[in-house]
Parts: structure tokens; sequence; C-alpha cells
């Protein structure tokens, strides 16, 4: 499967691991998007999981006079994969409006799947489905990914209980919001961004075996050496949820 | 136990002929062959334990394993303190190649690499010039 297989429209009901994003994500003469993890569930009722920074940063009116607010539509494509441009693109879920950042520890979001639109088996673009229980991470650990920007990509755990700096804006290419620092997070070697780059934000991190791999994180920032994903146990508990997984 | 550099003045002393200075007794001295043989293996265990002080002295930072405190420890106490130094974005937990587990430091630039301490209560201390950490939402 090609990369741009993570970028195009998909036939519902989609599968995750592709782009995805906020419906009104376009302000100040951008528009902005990541990509569609995978799917957790409360209780019977599922949900798309990707980050705060993805589908609720927007908090200011700004560029686009809107802010991100539960019940507003979460698309696939996203819109930097439709040329900015809505029309063209699905929607697939509601945003929930939980907005993680800046008081804890975890860059998440979710919005509950529009009936027919998500596949329910939580299955990810050539990963396939998971496993319902988690694991830890450790040192060296073999990890993979399914996102928007690098497809199917494959690296390892470097370091553990990471302390990281990062600096969040208030809308799509907007000024600076906050800058939070997050505590016990998993560090992943990234060289040359080839693992996660601009856009792969919200894919889910699981072990690099073939079937059901179990979830480790949830990826959401990093540099051209290094990427960063929350603990899923942390993120799980924060948002009271589950994975949708075998 | 006595630190190695205790027994060395030990044994170059008496192997010297020199009193030793927290007193005692010396053996009776040996006949001329004997002490003769005395001298030369008191001069090869000088010379092995006087380069296995010098390597002490290289190595003096780094503590042994049994000696220093869990890593996860030695992060909680030096991260916040490392996080408020000017051009530094993260620490963690890592391992170098041959899996001497380290500590790892995320600075901007190089120029921010050359203030950081090498060790911390006895790991090494690995810098990585990350540049700025950012949330990986794609733009166009």
């Amino acid at each position: 499967m090609a990369v741009a297989d993570h970028q195009v429209k998909q036939t519902p009901p989609i599968q995750m691991g592709t782009s995805g994003g906020w419906r009104y994500d376009l302000a100040n003469g951008y528009c902005c998007g990541g990509t569609l993890g995978s799917l957790v569930k409360k209780g019977t009722t599922q949900y798309v999981l990707n980050n705060y920074h993805v589908l609720e940063a927007d908090i200011v009116a700004g560029g686009n006079s809107r802010v991100a607010t539960a019940g507003d539509p979460v698309v696939q494509p996203g819109l930097i994969d439709v040329a900015c441009n809505a029309a063209t693109a699905q929607n697939v879920a509601t945003l929930s409006g939980i907005k993680s950042l800046p008081s804890s520890n975890v860059d998440c979001a979710i919005a509950q799947v529009t009936s027919g639109m998500v596949r329910t088996d939580g299955a990810i673009l050539e990963i396939g489905t998971l496993s319902a229980t988690t694991q830890a991470a450790a040192l060296s650990l073999a990890v993979k990914k399914s996102g928007r920007t690098t497809g199917l990509s494959r690296s390892s755990v470097s370091g553990l209980n990471a302390t990281v700096s990062i600096t969040y804006e208030n809308e799509c290419a907007g000024g600076t919001s906050f800058t939070k620092t997050v505590t016990g997070q998993i560090v992943i070697k990234n060289k040359g961004s080839r693992f996660l780059n601009s856009g792969d934000s919200g894919s889910l991190m699981v072990q690099d075996v073939t079937t059901n791999p179990r979830a480790i994180g949830l990826l959401f920032a990093g540099s051209s050496t290094s990427a960063i994903a929350n603990p899923i146990g942390q993120v799980l508990s924060f948002l009271g949820a589950t994975m949708v997984g075998n | 136990m006595a630190s190695r550099r205790a027994v060395l003045a030990e044994v170059c002393t008496f192997a010297l002929g020199a009193r030793s200075a927290r007193g005692g007794r010396f053996l009776v001295p040996p006949r001329r062959r004997t002490r003769f043989r005395i001298l030369l293996r008191a001069a090869a265990m000088c010379a092995m334990l006087g380069a296995s002080a010098c390597e002490q002295r290289r190595d003096n930072r780094e503590v042994p394993p049994v000696n220093r405190p869990a890593i996860e420890k030695v992060l909680e106490q030096h991260s916040q303190a490392l996080m408020q130094r000017a051009g530094v974005v993260g620490v963690y937990q890592s391992a170098r190649e041959d899996g001497t587990p380290a500590i790892t430091v995320m600075v901007l630039d190089s120029t921010v690499a050359a203030t950081i301490p090498r060790q911390l209560q006895g790991y090494p201390v690995e810098i990585e010039i990350s540049g700025p950490i950012r949330p990986l939402e794609g733009g166009r």
C-alpha cells in the first residue's frame, strides 16, 4: 500500500490510520489536519482517538471566527488532503470536546463515530485489527504505526520516563497558546522524521507484530531526531475508555 | 577494606624499606638474594596497583552499578533542574548502544550541549540535539 492510500477519501465504513481532522480547521490562510489513528470505546459507544492539538486546539475566534466545540464534525480526509475544501470530505464522527490540554498530561481527543462511517472492528490501514489489551513500552521495543504522512513506519523505543516541553498554537497557523511540559512520556527513534512527521499526529503506536498487535502509545509530537508518545494506559485512563480490539 | 591507595602505600613503603605510616612491625629483614626477589615482586605489584589507581582516577565519576541510585530516582531528582536550563527541551531514561543505562538530554542546539554535565550520580549523560519538539499536525 502506498502512502497516498492513507490520504485519499475512503468508501465507508473507513479504516483508521488515515487522514482526518476537524471540519473547520481553516484559519490564517492555512488548513490543518492529522491522522484518525484508532478506535476506542466507552461502554458500547465507539470513538475515533486522535489528539487535542489536531481536533480541539482552536480556542480563539481568531482567523476563522470559530472555536472547536463539542458536536463539531470530524472529516475524512482532513482538509490538508482536499485542498482545504471541506465540501469534498466526508463527516465520519462528532467532536466530544473533552479538551485534555493544557491541564492534563495527555494530548488526546475523541470523536463519537457516526453510524456506518467507520469499521466497527477498528481496523487500521496496513495494520489490521488490534488486541483489546495494551502493552507498556520498554527500551529497544520494536514498534510500528500507520499514519497520514509516512504511512506504515517502524522504529524502536529509545527512551522512557521522558519529561518534554512542547509549545502549542491556539488555532491553525495561529499564535502561541501555551507551552506544556509533559512527564512520563515514551521516546521513539525518528531519524529524518521517517517514523513520524507533520500530519501523522494521532497515529497509534503498536507492537511490531503481524497479528492483533497491542497498543503502546498515542503519537503526538517530535522532531527530526525523536518522536514522542503518550503511554496508552494514561490516555485510556484519562478518557475512561478501552481499545476496540480482539 | 583498605583502599587501593592505602595498600599501594603499604607495599611500596615496605619494598623501599621505610616504616609503615601506621606503625606496627616489619618481618626480620631477609637475606640479600631473597630481598632482591621481594623488591622485584613489590615493584611489579606497585606498577599494577599504580595503573589500577590511575584507571580509577580516570573513571572516578562513574560509580559502580551496585553503589548508585536507581536511574528512575536520578531522573526524578534532576529532571526539573535540567529542564530549567536555557535550551533544554527534554530529559529521558535511555541506553547506550552497548546497553549501558544512560540519561539523555534533548537540547535546541550544539551551544546548549556544552553546558550540560556529562554524568549524573554515576550515570553517563548523552546529548541529543533534537531542536524544538513540536506537535505534529499537518498544515498547508
